[in-house]
């Protein structure tokens, strides 16, 4: 089961991080929809409460259809606004998958992300139930198609004394009751899609809810442009006494109508309910096997000062601080293992390199880099790149899940286009010790090649790592440490043309600053004193 | 960024959006209309059947106190056997039972036949099975029975319920 997940995410990786290049290319990391694809969804979730409040107030549960036929009739106001919010909700669906399979794809659905993945899955269910009640509560042809299957399927369950789907062939009217209900649910779903929500990014520290102005404009732009341009029409109201035979199908809410309509309702059940399982037990069957499993931090409570920057940077909020027993006074660090994702982001942020997961704390960092410089013995006109695994610069662009990223002791390092690679989990993970250990080592320079902020597996690592190299974040680099010889870079898997152009414009940056300093060591004033002694002695 | 990214940005948005577009309002042939249907859907209160006994006292002593009924009833909902006729051939002959464990819960009819457009002979019939040995009593039996000639145009749907008498009719769409 394992090597199939591992099969099914391999793949799934490899079409995210294509799609990720392309889309950088176009728009930019910062810009790429891909990589806000879950605070889209709030932004779309924001875009429908407001077109729908507008709706509410002309909808009309005694006659459903005609007064969705008014409110489109509003040449202005109404028929964009009813648009909006069917393409909203439609992008909404898009903006869903493309999170969940992107967070499947990286491996971020078991452990401590259980709970995100599994409310995800709660958001999805409920949105798609949300939006089969507002497809019936137009009454067009469309809704009668959703309600008559919707009751088929409920029928084959033995909990009604009669099919539920009597209630739609027109023996009688079909009562006000029944659209308000379906009007009750149309709202209190979404309201409760907003508790969900939370629940959702509650273990995230600083969650990214909304897109940058650009993107959400855009994004809220474009839907607009698609209402005026292309609103949405009418289907005939649902007529009980005619066949239905062709409908205006929306695909992101009922992709799966013409494929139930030709099965039995139990297999329905049991193809959707074998569905909704495997999606359930994902964080069992993506997790890595234990001996795989990276280990949570640890805190050695005699280094600890009590400075609380780890608790201050961890992007899961799985450190607390608490108050010292061991006579000393103030707080010390506690990491919850239920809640640490080994992401080694608190391992860069003690200065005293007191806490990380094993293997990752700033003095097993020193203890790699002095054995990287021992085996590589990099010359002073050379770059090396400490490269995150997960990003351009990595070995091993899967390793996520299973090890920690980092090579293992005595290990060749890599190279990219001639420059030797350390690699880290992540580069929220480098202790500024590291680099300074590199460039007092003699290193030309050092190249740090993050995954773009809005990508990084960890959250925070590219965000906490240019704060602490350049802004003075608590385990900052220190002054002393020239930072003409560092540079950081972003770059997702595949991005090597961006990384080998990056690369060869700081070598040549490195070239010029050599030749620089091999001109400031010529002593002028003895240059010019040779003439006058040659003069002297003549 | 050069011109032509810019273009192919702009271009790749539209086409996402149109994309969304096209999908939110895809033409869909859920049904064929050459055809007609004709849907059957009612219910009928099945007259509940019980057999009665007094217990012995040496029954009853064996009970619990809270339990010591002096009568003590069994009883079920009457079947019905349920005949449909399409122009002259027989096309269901099915023997229905009310729902519920007891089966003491109303019968419901509900099916839908299709047919070619044209005119059909139809003919339905709904009747108790009462069993030889059943104690009826004095329970009232209703008897469903509808013969009509149906001219069905193709897209039509005819629904065979009943009305507010109790015996049944064909509803169709209103011209």
């Amino acid at each position: 089961m394992r090597g199939l997940a591992a099969k099914l995410r391999s793949l799934s990786w490899s079409l995210i991080s294509r799609a990720d290049r392309f889309m950088n290319r176009l728009y930019s990391s910062r810009f790429n929809p891909l990589y806000h694809s879950g605070a889209l969804v709030v932004l779309l979730l924001l875009v429908l409460l407001l077109t729908g409040l507008y709706l509410l107030i002309f909808y009309r549960i005694g006659e459903p259809h005609a007064s969705v036929a008014r409110i489109t009739d509003q040449a202005w106001l109404g028929r964009w606004i009813r648009s909006l919010h069917r393409y909203g909700s439609d992008a909404a669906v898009f903006a869903v998958a493309i999170h969940a399979f992107r967070l499947f794809a990286q491996g971020r659905s078991w452990g401590p992300r259980t709970l995100a993945w599994l409310s995800g899955l709660v958001l999805l269910f409920v949105l798609l139930v949300s939006g089969w009640t507002g497809y019936v509560m137009v009454w067009d042809v469309q809704a009668q198609l959703l309600a008559v299957e919707g009751a088929r399927w409920m029928d084959v369950l033995p909990i009604f004394s009669e099919p539920l789907g009597r209630a739609f062939v027109g023996e009688q009217a079909i009562p006000s009751a029944f659209f308000f209900l379906n009007l009750f649910l149309h709202v209190a779903l979404p309201v409760g899609m907003f508790v969900i929500l939370w629940i959702h990014v509650s273990r995230i520290a600083r969650p990214g809810l909304l897109p940058p102005r650009g993107l959400l404009w855009g994004s809220v732009g474009l839907l607009l442009a698609l209402s005026v341009l292309w609103p949405i029409g009418m289907d005939p109201a649902a007529d009980a006494f005619r066949i239905p035979e062709r409908a205006a199908l929306d695909v992101f809410y009922a992709f799966w109508l013409p494929l139930t309509r030709l099965m039995p309702a139990g297999a329905v059940w049991v193809f959707g309910l074998s569905l909704t399982a495997v999606a359930l037990a994902a964080p069992l069957w993506t997790r890595p096997a234990a001996e795989r499993k990276p280990k949570p931090s640890s805190v050695d409570a005699r280094l600890c000062t009590g400075c609380e920057q780890c608790y201050l940077d961890c992007p899961y909020e799985a450190i607390t601080m608490k108050q010292r027993k061991d006579g000393r006074e103030g707080v010390y660090a506690v990491v919850d293992p239920a809640l640490c994702v080994s992401c080694g982001i608190c391992a860069a942020s003690c200065a005293p390199m007191g806490i990380g997961p094993p293997g990752m704390t700033g003095r097993d960092q020193l203890e790699r880099v002095e054995e990287f410089i021992r085996l590589v013995d990099p010359g002073p006109r050379e770059v090396v790149l400490v490269g995150c695994a997960r990003g351009a610069a990595g070995f091993e662009t899967l390793g996520a899940g299973g090890g920690n990223g980092g090579e293992p002791s005595g290990h060749i390092p890599g190279t990219f286009d001639g420059s030797r690679i350390f690699q880290v989990p992540c580069a929220g993970n480098v202790h500024t010790s590291v680099i300074e250990y590199l460039v007092r080592a003699g290193v030309g320079g050092v190249l740090v090649v993050a995954c773009h902020p809005r990508d990084c597996w960890s959250r925070e690592g590219p965000r906490w790592l240019e704060e602490r190299m350049y802004h003075d974040r608590e385990a900052e680099l220190k002054e002393r440490v020239d930072r003409n010889r560092l540079r950081v870079f972003h770059a997702a898997v595949g991005e090597d043309r961006e990384l080998a152009g990056a690369l060869a414009d700081f070598r040549e940056s490195i070239r010029r600053l050599a030749a620089a300093e091999a001109e400031a060591e010529i002593d002028i004033e003895l240059e010019c004193e040779v003439p006058e002694l040659q003069e002297a002695g003549s | 960024m050069s011109r032509l990214r810019v273009g192919l940005g702009v271009l790749v948005a539209l086409l996402m959006t149109l994309a969304i577009g096209a999908l939110s309002q895809v033409p869909y042939r859920a049904e064929s209309a050459d055809q007609a249907w004709i849907r059957l859907s009612w219910r009928v209160s099945a007259p509940r059947i019980e057999e009665c006994r007094t217990l012995t006292a040496e029954e009853l002593a064996e009970l619990p106190i809270h339990m010591r009924r002096e009568e003590v009833c069994e009883g079920t909902g009457i079947p019905y056997r349920l005949h449909i006729a399409l122009n002259g051939e027989g096309v269901e002959e099915t023997l229905i039972r009310g729902a519920g464990t007891r089966g003491d819960r109303p019968i419901y009819v509900f099916r839908e036949l299709r047919v070619e457009p044209g005119a059909h002979r139809l003919e339905i019939s709904l009747t108790p099975e009462i069993a030889r040995d059943m104690a009826t009593g004095d329970a009232e039996m209703e008897t469903l029975e509808l013969a009509e000639d149906l001219d069905l145009a193709a897209g039509d749907v005819a629904l065979i319920t009943r009305t507010a008498g109790g015996s049944l009719t064909v509803r169709r769409a209103e011209p």
